[in-house]
């Protein structure tokens, strides 16, 4: 599987290619810049996914973002998994919402665990969704007055929580050690508790998920 | 006496400007030619009566001259105590000792009648130099200084002309004076007195024509005078049209005596009590300046309160009573004075005043009316308020621009430190990490187990140390906010609070330091609604309002949040002053707490 890294971190992207290397990946080129030139390496290499930081420079605030935009616009078949040092709920979730078909967040350090990286990166290119499980948490624990989620059992909150991260019924069924079907009927407890549409499947769950948490 | 020695006196007070001095205790204390003035007019006044009454003058007659020449006199000391500086005043005492000379030929002392008829007329042309001299104190054209000098010289020649033909045995009507059994005159000259009514017609007629030229001369200074000087000019004009009428009747009188007769009484009270009216009129004029020192104090209340260039200069205008007035304020880039549609001002001699800062630098410039030169006290007045006008909005507009720099620096500063950290430390850790992880991979298999468990402890140690890192880089300045503006930044805000939140912003961008105080604002009013307030639920809402950003955090606590003592909202007031906000903090005991600020945004 073939990779570009933007990070501008020289270390960090030194790292993170090494690790990915070590793990199997191709890693045609790295770049320390989210502009045209992360653009050119990935229209000449035609990477499976791209892992960029959120903030690049020069003005290190959303370059990685409009980058991730544009590399998806231009190749929808490439996965993009963005870096954040925060947990941001906002913009990136409307980034998400906009496109969320092979597109990903997860927060910085997460890098390290390479068994975490290597799976999102996977996942990402293959289409899915993948959200860092801190910013699901914070959704499903931002004080808020009584409503609907209060009605959700323990077990059904933690499948609710794994959908927002985008994972499929199947990989839920593995985390959390139990049957497809028991998912499938958590699953269908959520929606219909939640009042949402239950044939969501996939990076439209997500974004079901995700907008019904930042309500 | 001669001319020169009449106008002598006036001369030498330029030596004594001030007629009160200061002993060592301090307290003012008239001078002796205060008093010496003061004691010539009682006596004068006196001396006058006491003549008046040897000519038969009635009671009534007596006093009303009495009054109107120590009105004069006292109207003058007046003038003479408060203007010092000013020769007005002692213009108006000479008009008030001499006005009761003509009394003198009521008397059969010879001398004194002498002295009487010969200057008897003496009082006019101290008044002619009285209206030239108004209100300055001094008569400034050459040509009006002319007249005077002739005034007094056809009193003191054309007096005793007439004097030396004055019979007073045969002349009876000749003045003013019932006058039987006046005199005798000792300076008649034998045979001169079938002379008398031609030598007394031309001296009238002269008398007539100097009235006229002085006229003109006050008409054409009127036409070319400004407002201020206008109202200052007034009471000369009222002493003009008086003396005009006085002589006019005196003209109807001479002329035709058969027609005045019945009617001659009332004239002569009516211009009697008049001409009482025009001492005062002058002293009005005199102290009408004095009164305008008193309105500075108002000015500076007025101008302390808005210094805006165009309403200062209204203000001044006013104060002055000059609406001519252009006010000049330093311009250090052009090295010039400029008004407020940033035309030049530039100095024109006496009609101007400099008014420099207290460190000596150029801060205004006057361009007045040079008649305000004349009282120097009220143009000090006015510049000290200008000063203080001028320097208090220098101050400000400076301490405003120091607070919006050192804000802007300090905002900078913390997004540069967050980045550094961003950048620096967390790459850093997150690389230790990294290889951490690789040091574990390398271990599995390895005999020693407490090996690999020393490796988790430093992991997790690490990942603490990366989230520590993660909140205190927030806490310095939420990259969100740089990047998505308020609206997305206080969402995030909620969500990591410890109570609900319910955010309504409106979506748009502000000013990074607008945005950074509303941010921290309410950072800090969540966080007392989560410590102290014991509230359940608080609502956050930022909108834009003309130009103003109004940041409202409401939540349904307990109140009694002050904010006089809690440091965290002091500072909060503090901050939000740096950008020329206001902070409004209601909160009734036991009625929640509302954090209101209000900034300016453009």
């Amino acid at each position: 599987m073939r990779v570009i890294v933007a990070e501008d971190s020289v270390l960090l992207r030194q790292g993170i290619v090494r690790l990915l290397v070590d793990e199997g990946f191709e890693v045609p080129a790295a770049c320390g810049e989210a502009g045209p030139l992360l653009l050119g390496l990935v229209a000449e290499h035609r990477p499976d996914a791209v892992l960029l930081d959120i903030r690049m420079p020069p003005t290190h605030t959303d370059e990685g973002l409009v980058a991730a935009a544009q590399v998806r616009a231009a190749y929808p078949g490439t996965g993009v998994l963005l870096l954040s040092q925060y947990i941001e709920t906002t913009g990136t979730v409307r980034a998400l919402a906009d496109n969320p078909r092979g597109f990903g967040y997860l927060l910085k350090e997460r890098v390290a665990d390479i068994g975490e990286l290597a799976g999102a990166l996977k996942r990402v290119a293959a289409g899915e969704t993948v959200v860092d499980p801190l910013v699901v948490d914070r959704l499903l624990h931002t004080p808020r007055t009584a409503g609907p989620l209060d009605e959700l059992t323990a077990r059904e909150r933690e499948v609710l929580g794994l959908m927002a991260e985008g994972r499929s019924n199947e990989a839920i069924a593995r985390q959390l050690v139990i049957g497809g079907k028991t998912v499938e009927t958590h699953v269908r407890n959520v929606f219909t508790k939640l009042g949402l549409a239950a044939d969501l499947l996939d990076h439209r769950r997500v974004v079901a998920v995700l907008t019904y948490l930042r309500a | 006496m001669s001319v020169p020695g009449v106008l002598a006196p006036y001369a030498r007070t330029r030596a004594w400007p001030t007629v009160w001095r200061v002993d060592r205790q301090g307290k003012r204390a008239p001078s002796l030619r205060w008093g010496a003035a003061a004691a010539a007019a009682v006596a004068s006044g006196a001396a006058g009566s006491w003549a008046y009454a040897q000519a038969g003058g009635s009671g009534a007659d007596i006093a009303r001259d009495l009054a109107v020449g120590w009105a004069y006199a006292g109207a003058g000391l007046v003038a003479w105590w408060r203007r010092p500086g000013n020769r007005t005043g002692l213009l108006m005492v000479a008009e008030g000792v001499t006005w009761f000379l003509g009394n003198l030929q009521g008397t059969s002392v010879p001398a004194l009648f002498a002295v009487g008829a010969w200057w008897e007329a003496l009082n006019m042309a101290v008044l002619v130099h009285l209206v030239l001299a108004f209100p300055e104190g001094r008569v400034a054209s050459a040509f009006a200084r002319r007249l005077v000098v002739f005034s007094y010289g056809l009193v003191a020649v054309g007096g005793l002309l007439r004097t030396l033909a004055f019979d007073p045995g045969i002349s009876t009507d000749a003045t003013y004076l019932a006058c039987h059994g006046c005199g005798p005159n000792p300076l008649l000259v034998p045979g001169a007195a079938h002379l008398f009514d031609a030598v007394d017609a031309g001296y009238r007629a002269i008398g007539w024509a100097i009235t006229l030229v002085m006229l003109a001369a006050i008409v054409r200074r009127w036409r070319h005078a400004s407002v201020a000087r206008r109202r200052a000019l007034l009471p000369a004009w009222i002493a003009v049209a008086i003396a005009t009428s006085f002589l006019l009747w005196d003209l109807i009188h001479y002329a035709l005596p058969a027609l005045s007769g019945p009617a001659e009484s009332v004239v002569l009270l009516l211009s009697d009590l008049a001409q009482a009216a025009v001492p005062l009129a002058f002293l009005a004029g005199l102290l009408r300046m004095q009164l305008q020192r008193a309105e500075v104090g108002g000015l500076v209340i007025e101008v302390g309160a808005d210094p805006d260039p165009g309403r200062l200069r209204e203000a001044l205008a006013r104060v002055l009573g000059d609406p001519g007035l252009r006010l000049g304020l330093w311009q250090e880039e052009q090295g010039r004075y400029a008004d407020a549609e940033s035309l030049p001002v530039r100095a024109t001699g006496s009609g101007s005043t400099r008014v420099d800062s207290s460190r000596g630098t150029p801060l205004a410039l006057l361009v007045h009316d040079p008649v305000l030169a004349e009282d120097p006290e009220l143009l000090q007045a006015v510049g000290a308020a200008l000063r203080l006008a001028l320097e208090n909005l220098w101050l400000r507009n400076r301490a405003k621009e120091v607070t919006s720099r050192i804000v802007q620096a300090a905002e900078a500063e913390r997004g540069r430190l967050e980045r550094d950290l961003h950048d620096g430390a967390q790459a850093r850790l997150v690389f230790a990490l990294m290889s951490l992880r690789r040091v574990d991979q390398g271990l599995v298999g390895h005999p020693d187990l407490s090996l690999r468990r020393s490796v988790a402890e430093v992991e997790s140690s690490l990942k603490l140390a990366l989230e520590e890192l993660r909140g205190i880089a927030h806490g310095i300045h939420p990259a969100v906010l740089t990047r998505e503006g308020l609206g997305p930044a206080l969402a995030a805000l909620a969500q990591q609070a410890a109570l609900p939140v319910v955010v309504a912003a409106d979506p748009r961008r502000y000013d990074p330091v607008v945005e950074s105080t509303a941010y921290f604002t309410v950072c800090e009013a969540l966080a007392n609604a989560a410590k102290h307030a014991r509230a359940r639920a608080v609502s956050v809402s930022a909108r834009h309002s003309e130009g103003t950003l109004v940041v409202e955090t409401v939540d349904d606590g307990i109140g009694g949040a002050d904010s006089g003592r809690g440091s965290g909202l002091r500072g909060l007031a503090d901050r939000i002053a740096a950008v020329d906000g206001v902070l409004h903090v209601h909160s009734p005991a036991g009625g929640g707490t509302r954090i209101r600020a209000e900034l300016p945004c453009g």
